[in-house]
């Protein structure tokens, strides 16, 4: 596999072997767009808001991925700025999709639903030992107090990527999400993104409290062709710029939304990942 | 222009608060002084916004406040418009007492005045909205061609809205038995009260973002509902300014 980036990438945590290579946003700093070109080609960046970058704050997404010779895992979460530490919830949420997309056999829209009910045992006691700072002022401490006991939310986006193989003869491409994070896929480079359907609301998520919110996870599965010419897109609403564009956008033009110079900065954290194979 | 523009730090809600302390402000309303009930539901208001400012531990400015209690004169009582950050950390509002009369005209012109002054810096910002509680007939001048005045400003998110509670027992047919369930006041409703006639005249249409979140919070208002509440009741006087409070936000 061959990795590039246009600047020197600090803030992220990543592994590379010849067949294999694990990405993880860190949520404390950005990453320039990098490509790494394989059996699946990727590119991905992640930017934190203005004024989180100004404040030194965790970024409220979280991303991650991970690919070999034959399988693609990758998972997008964007941490609810209103619930209490959103950025929390979506770091937890996206490391545990991870594991799951990455050991299970078949995943499934049922076997995705018991395992985020699952989760919320161990993420509300994560939660619940986040402090509230006793200098914070007595309205905000009661307001986060309040938040803290109604739980984190994130929404997301997960799947998993099976290209075809000695003894698979079609290959399988699986998703699934809560929330208006964006996912569109194109074959034989027609977008065809109206497959996934009309579900992506606003009002569903993933709570650390109760696990999913506004009814059971979103799935979609295909089979997967020889040579179709796929292409995945996964970005968080921060890059909502992108919502009207069809065509493969070049690198420099990516990053451009990144230094969203026009605004000083995002005005909202942004994931951004593309698998192509 | 069709107020959907996102509270944040970067742009700010304005929200202009109108607060009636005439002496019949005095007055019981389910057994409380009806101006308790409004300091409660105003502070409640408040506290919405810092719950909708909060992102990890940190309160975002993304409310801007002026509160103007009238009477026979205007009192600012935040001495000018404050962040929902410095309003936090004050901790509490300061007291509403009952005074004499209820001059609203004066506290619409200043509002004005504000509005005239803030604007220009305000064209990325969700259109601002003037909240006016009142119980009872304005005793100065016609605070209505000030009200239409507002209501013509605009910036590109929209108009600037102007939201009444009036607290008053005579002005629908029927009691609101579940506010929860309630549809709002219609441009076709027929009020039983003149004056609450004129606040209608001066009551902008509820915005169907406004709306979108007010259904969040379960209140079942139907669009095209018009941003006045009947303050029957401790809730309704409280829904009232949660509207006020329903900007957009992420």
């Amino acid at each position: 596999m061959r990795r590039s980036n246009a600047r020197a990438e600090a803030m992220s945590s990543y592994s590379f072997t010849d067949t294999r290579y694990r990405y993880e946003s860190k949520q404390t700093g950005e990453q320039p767009l990098t490509r790494v070109e394989g059996r699946f080609t990727c590119r991905y960046a992640y930017g934190r808001a203005a004024e989180t970058v100004k404040l030194s704050e965790q970024g409220q997404d979280f991303m991650a991925f991970s690919m070999n010779d034959q399988t693609c895992c990758f998972v997008l979460c964007d941490g609810v700025g209103l619930s209490y530490r959103g950025d929390v919830a979506a770091r937890f949420l996206g490391q545990r999709l991870m594991s799951w997309l990455t050991a299970a056999d078949q995943p499934s829209g049922a076997a995705l639903e018991k395992r985020l009910k699952e989760l919320t045992a161990e993420a509300e006691g994560e939660i619940n030992r986040l402090e509230v700072d006793d200098g914070t002022p007595e309205l905000l401490r009661d307001v986060l107090r309040e938040k803290q006991r109604m739980g984190s939310e994130s929404m997301y986006i997960c799947g998993r990527i099976e290209l075809p193989g000695r003894f698979q003869r079609k290959g399988r491409l699986w998703l699934a999400w809560q929330g208006d994070s964006r996912v569109r896929l194109w074959r034989h480079h027609q977008e065809v993104t109206a497959e996934l359907g009309d579900r992506f609301r606003t009002t569903e998520r993933w709570s650390t409290r109760t696990g999913p919110i506004g009814g059971k996870p979103h799935e979609y599965e295909c089979r997967l062709d020889q040579g179709a010419g796929y292409r995945l897109q996964l970005y968080s609403d921060g890059l909502n710029d992108l919502d009207p564009l069809t065509e493969l956008i070049p690198d420099e033009q990516v990053q451009v939304l990144f230094n969203a110079r026009h605004t000083d900065g995002l005005e909202d954290d942004a994931s951004f990942l593309e698998i192509v194979w | 222009m069709n107020y959907t523009i996102q509270a944040s730090q970067r742009t700010p809600a304005l929200i202009i608060y109108l607060i009636d302390i005439s002496a019949s402000m005095n007055m019981l309303m389910e057994d409380r002084r009806r101006i308790d009930i409004v300091y409660d539901a105003l502070s409640l208001a408040i506290r919405q916004m810092v719950f909708r400012s909060t992102k990890g531990n940190r309160l975002t400015p993304r409310y801007r406040i002026a509160i103007l209690a009238y009477s026979d004169d205007v009192y600012d009582l935040l001495n000018g418009i404050k962040g929902i950050d410095e309003i936090a950390a004050i901790g509490s509002l300061p007291d509403l007492t009952p005074k004499r009369f209820s001059d609203s005209a004066k506290a619409f012109l200043q509002a004005e005045r504000i509005l005239q002054a803030e604007i220009p810096n305000m064209q990325d910002c969700p259109a601002p909205l003037v909240c006016h509680m009142t119980d009872g007939v304005a005793t100065g001048d016609d605070p209505e061609p000030i009200a239409r005045r507002i209501m013509s400003m605009s910036v590109p998110d929209g108009n600037v809205l102007v939201e009444n509670i009036f607290i008053s027992d005579h002005l629908l047919d029927q009691p609101i038995a579940e506010p929860r369930r309630w549809k709002g006041i219609l441009p076709d409703t027929d009020l039983k009260d003149e004056h609450a006639r004129k606040l209608m005249n001066m009551s902008s249409v509820l915005p169907e973002s406004y709306r979108e979140m007010l259904v969040e919070a379960d209140y079942q208002l139907s669009p095209g509902a018009l941003m006045m509440l009947p303050g029957t009741c401790q809730e309704l006087v409280s829904i009232g300014f949660q509207m006020s409070a329903a900007t957009p936000v992420r």
